[in-house]
């Protein structure tokens, strides 16, 4: 026999559908022309027939090589080496002889559906992987068994084994150890990646606006807040260059905490990755758990980079007040304007200081400016030019919420008031029990530093569109150009949009969510938080040989009979045991229905029906008569009573049916 | 309403149960010795009686060779018999001045071998060969038994005085080995109050004929045994071999005695086909005799101690 007859057609299309699911969800994520190699590979496989020679396969290793090579200039890190995986799994599959071949190949198709994690953990992939994983078991159960049961078997074996890893999946879940940040700390660059950008300059946030991407998803432990409190705390900027505001230094040695002047609310923010160190509260927000830092705005931070999906608990403030004291160094960054920018605008930001009674009425001249002069907030704006303030101010008066909060931060520091800018987003929806954050709901306000109040949230975007904070962005001019899901107007499709987002939001928080914070909560309440790593580790082995060890016993137990006769058969009795009349092993149906006869007469007319039929099934020769019917239906209508009727010694002769 | 099956036939159209009825009559309170002794007679067995004298033992096979209308033999054993004297011999005849062959008392349909305990082993070998062979080998000349051919040995209990025992290689010759005992009070005060058996015996009428019963004997044979059944008797085979309970295990041939003799039953209950119970009704007299329990201790005979200790598959 030659080595190639050890494969067979069904075995060598089994393993093409397996490896084709298993690149599958790498579509999106992959180059194009690395997923098409595994079609490909598998084309010329089938037409040839057998492998192709070694210098071809030799010389298109070399060629895949290179091409990845080229294209990512290195071989590294998640894409490129899920490129280059996938491609020489392919070429695997062109070179496959032999069944052992085909094994390695199936092992490696498991690896290349799983690897997809790597880059993305979205549900709709997690699915794909799921039926890739089970293609690739079946495929393994036709090397394995080549003239096997036909193809539904496979599938149904293959499913019941998947099943039955499930526990053994969920302990591997539960109890591996969990470290924080990334498993891949290699890096790609995710620049790519939606979301507030660590610079603020016009028009960055109305690009952001076109995206309904989701930024987070929040769960409230009561009520969520009202639509026009919901300001969702990010970046905040001090430093501005006359067009761009950047943060500026984050020295906050001695920033005071905010002091909560209400009732806090807890809640739960699951943040999307976003390829920063930052994450959002609710204005103000006042604690989180975790590896989280307040930056010298108030803002939350964190060491890691978020590549993954994050959950937090936090705690926030809807009525504080900010840094009562402003110290020297912060004032000043807080009233720096760079040399010779919007002089317009300092012009009349300096009338205000003098006509105007302390701050506040600065304040409010400042709003009012932007209320009374026809500006339009509009998330298509004119060009700005080199002198942005002075020209949305005095000339265009059309902007989006960025543009009035520079100005109107340009304005309050022009007028000697210490003022930043915040951004974030500002919003949510409200989807069954949670709410939605989008990249459509990002924001940018003022913040102004007050005497006696501290820092206080001025939005500028307020005072030129009240809807914009009632209603949201949809309310907007031109928000037509918005994404599907940004938009109000409900339909068919945006329900269907906000099912899938729930189905999202509950994966997030109990799949992905899951990482070293709610880990340690889960041991803490099964009483085994004082164990190490190490320790965990060898709790969970434990646990899975447990399992292993039950399934096994599982298996093992004698299980019924598989003849449907001798089932019935054992039902009835079953339920002739039930009233006291327990069958002996080794008792004949004969005789049974004898000592049924003597003991229970109310009983015997029906029981002997049971062995009428089973009898003629059983010891009969060629039962093929209605026979099996006859049992079933006996069977069925058997249902002894407990006690005998009382009068049941008096009529024993007459036969009656026992029900 | 569906007929359940019963052990016990009501109607007989074979004269099968004439014959039991008969045979009862005159072997008083032993319908089910008897009916016994017949399945075993349709399964083509041989019979052991195993009983101390007086119980009824000849009376029975005296009674089953009149209600049959076979050609009944006894040979009574004792210590100096040969087995010339059972098989037969060639003897010169000065007339025809040739040797004749004399047949025996073995070439009979129905051999009573009675006390065959007490002849020396020589001679029950000869008779045991016979039966198992059903043909005579005398001076390099084989003459076959009569069809049907059936022996009913009885024997005193070993620990008798003056006996050969057989050994278990020849009790496995028989197919079936039943006991009468006493009879009952009743059985026994209408067997006192009456009149001779050997009297009863002789006006019995005969109900079949060897012809009739060959048939009969033909058609138990193609009773149904059902794969269930098959099941059942391996499962008891190997409960027989396996453990400590007995010295040494069934044999195959005890395995195919119980079937046989099971279809016996089973065509005396008017059934075509073997149920357990079949199989259970004649256990005891089947394996009994082949089984010898390891320890003492126990209680109940072989038969059983199976029979408790094996589920119905």
């Amino acid at each position: 026999m030659s080595r190639d007859s050890a494969i067979d057609t069904a075995q060598l299309h089994a393993a093409a559908v397996a490896l084709v699911l298993s690149a599958l969800p790498h579509a999106g994520q992959l180059p194009l022309w690395v997923l098409m190699l595994v079609p490909g590979a598998i084309a010329l496989r089938l037409a040839l027939g057998r492998p192709p020679g070694r210098w071809l396969l030799i010389g298109l290793v070399i060629v895949v090589f290179a091409a990845v090579l080229f294209r990512f200039r290195t071989i590294a890190g998640p894409t490129a080496g899920g490129a280059f995986f996938c491609a020489m799994v392919a070429l695997k599959f062109l070179e496959s002889r032999n069944r052992r071949d085909l094994g390695i190949l199936l092992c490696l198709a498991y690896f290349l559906a799983i690897s997809v994690f790597l880059n993305t953990e979205a549900i709709g992939i997690a699915a794909l992987v799921l039926a890739a994983v089970l293609a690739t078991t079946v495929a393994l159960t036709f090397v394995a068994e080549p003239s096997g049961p036909p193809i539904r078997a496979r599938v149904r074996l293959s499913g019941t084994l998947l099943l039955q890893a499930i526990p053994v999946m969920l302990v591997l879940f539960l109890l591996f150890p969990r470290l924080p940040g990334p498993i891949w700390g290699l890096g790609d660059d995710k620049s790519a990646r939606t979301g507030l950008d660590d610079r603020m300059s016009p028009g960055d946030i109305t690009r952001l606006t076109e995206s309904s991407e989701v930024a987070f998803r929040v769960d409230f432990e009561d009520e969520p807040p009202a639509r026009a409190e919901r300001y969702w705390r990010g970046p905040v900027f001090w430093s501005y260059d006359g067009r761009a505001w950047t943060k500026g230094e984050s020295r906050h040695r001695g920033l005071e905490d905010p002091t909560a002047t209400g009732r806090e609310r807890a809640y739960t923010l699951i943040l999307e990755p976003h390829g920063r160190k930052w994450l959002f509260g609710l204005d103000i927000p006042v604690a989180a758990d975790g590896d989280v830092k307040r930056s010298t705005g108030y803002n939350l931070v964190t060491d890691e980079r978020i590549d993954s999906v994050q959950r937090y608990a936090m705690r926030s403030a809807l009525d504080y007040r900010l840094e009562r004291e402003l110290p020297r160094a912060r004032r000043e960054r807080a009233l720096d304007l760079p040399e010779g920018s919007a002089p317009r605008a300092r012009e009349l930001a300096e009338r205000w200081r003098d006509e105007a009674s302390g701050p506040q009425g600065i304040v409010d001249r400042g709003l009012a400016f932007l209320r009374d002069k026809d500006f339009v907030y509009t998330l298509s704006p004119d060009p700005l030019g080199e002198t942005p303030v002075d020209t949305l101010l005095f000339e265009t008066r059309t902007g989006f919420c960025e543009h009035f909060a520079s100005a109107f931060t340009v304005l309050m520091r022009a007028a000697d008031i210490p003022a930043r800018v915040v951004t974030g987003y500002q919003g949510g929806e409200i989807n069954d029990d949670y709410m939605i954050v989008r990249q459509s709901d990002a924001h940018a306000w003022t913040e102004v530093w007050l005497p006696d109040q501290g820092w206080t949230r001025v939005d500028p975007t307020g005072a030129v569109s009240t809807t914009r904070l009632d209603a949201g962005i949809a309310s907007l001019e031109g928000a037509d150009s918005l994404d599907l899901m940004s938009r109000r107007d409900s339909g068919a499709l945006r329900e269907l949009g906000l099912l899938w987002d729930s189905l999202n939001h509950g994966w997030n928080r109990f799949v992905l969510g899951y990482g070293p914070a709610l880990q340690k909560q889960l041991l803490d309440r099964l009483g085994m938080d004082a164990l190490g790593r190490w320790a965990l580790a060898l709790v969970m082995l434990a646990a899975i040989g447990l399992i292993i060890a039950a399934v096994w016993l599982l298996a093992l137990r004698p299980v019924g009979p598989r003849d449907p006769v001798e089932r019935l058969w054992q039902h009835a009795r079953q339920r002739l045991g039930r009233i006291g009349l327990r069958a002996h092993p080794a008792e004949g149906p004969i005789d049974l229905a004898a000592r049924v006869r003597r003991t229970r007469p109310d009983v015997a007319p029906a029981f002997s029906r049971i062995v009428s039929a089973y009898v003629r099934l059983r010891y009969r020769p060629v039962p093929r008569d209605s026979a099996f019917q006859e049992l079933r239906n006996a069977v069925r209508a058997f249902r002894p009573r407990r006690r005998p009727p009382r009068d049941s010694h008096r009529n024993n002769d007459q036969n009656r049916p026992a029900d | 309403m569906h007929a359940t099956p019963e052990t016990g036939g009501t109607v007989n159209s074979n004269g099968l149960h004439e014959v039991l009825d008969r045979t009862a009559t005159v072997v008083l309170g032993k319908s089910h010795v008897i009916r016994l002794a017949l399945s075993c007679l349709l399964a083509r067995g041989h019979l052991l009686l195993e009983d101390v004298p007086g119980v009824g033992k000849t009376t029975l096979a005296h009674a089953l060779a009149h209600g049959l209308h076979l050609q009944y033999r006894r040979i009574q054993f004792t210590s100096d018999l040969l087995p010339a004297d059972v098989l037969g011999a060639s003897i010169f005849e000065r007339d025809s001045a040739t040797f004749r062959f004399h047949p025996g008392p073995v070439f009979a349909e129905l051999v009573l071998a009675d006390e065959i305990n007490r002849a020396p082993p020589k001679t029950q070998s000869a008779l045991l060969e016979a039966m198992e062979e059903e043909q005579v080998t005398i001076e390099g000349q084989t003459r076959a038994l009569p069809d049907p051919f059936f022996v009913i040995a009885t024997q005193n209990p070993r620990e008798q005085a003056g006996t050969y025992p057989l050994p278990e290689s020849q009790l496995d010759r028989f197919l079936m080995c039943l006991s009468l005992g006493f009879p009952d009070r009743d059985a026994e005060r209408e067997l006192l109050s009456g009149t001779d058996r050997r009297h009863l015996i002789r006006d019995m009428e005969a109900v079949l004929d060897p012809d009739r019963l060959r048939e009969l004997q033909a058609r138990a044979e193609r009773i149904h045994v059902a794969p269930a059944i098959l099941d059942y008797v391996q499962a008891l085979l190997a409960a027989s071999r396996d453990g400590d309970r007995f010295v040494a295990g069934l044999s195959p041939r005890a395995g195919l005695a119980l079937i046989a003799a099971a279809r016996g039953w089973a065509m005396l209950a008017e059934r075509d086909y073997v149920l357990p119970e079949d199989i259970q009704a004649v256990l005891g007299p089947v394996v009994d005799h082949r089984l010898q329990s390891l320890d003492s201790g126990d209680h109940g005979t072989p038969g059983e101690r199976l029979q408790a200790g094996v589920p119905l598959p």
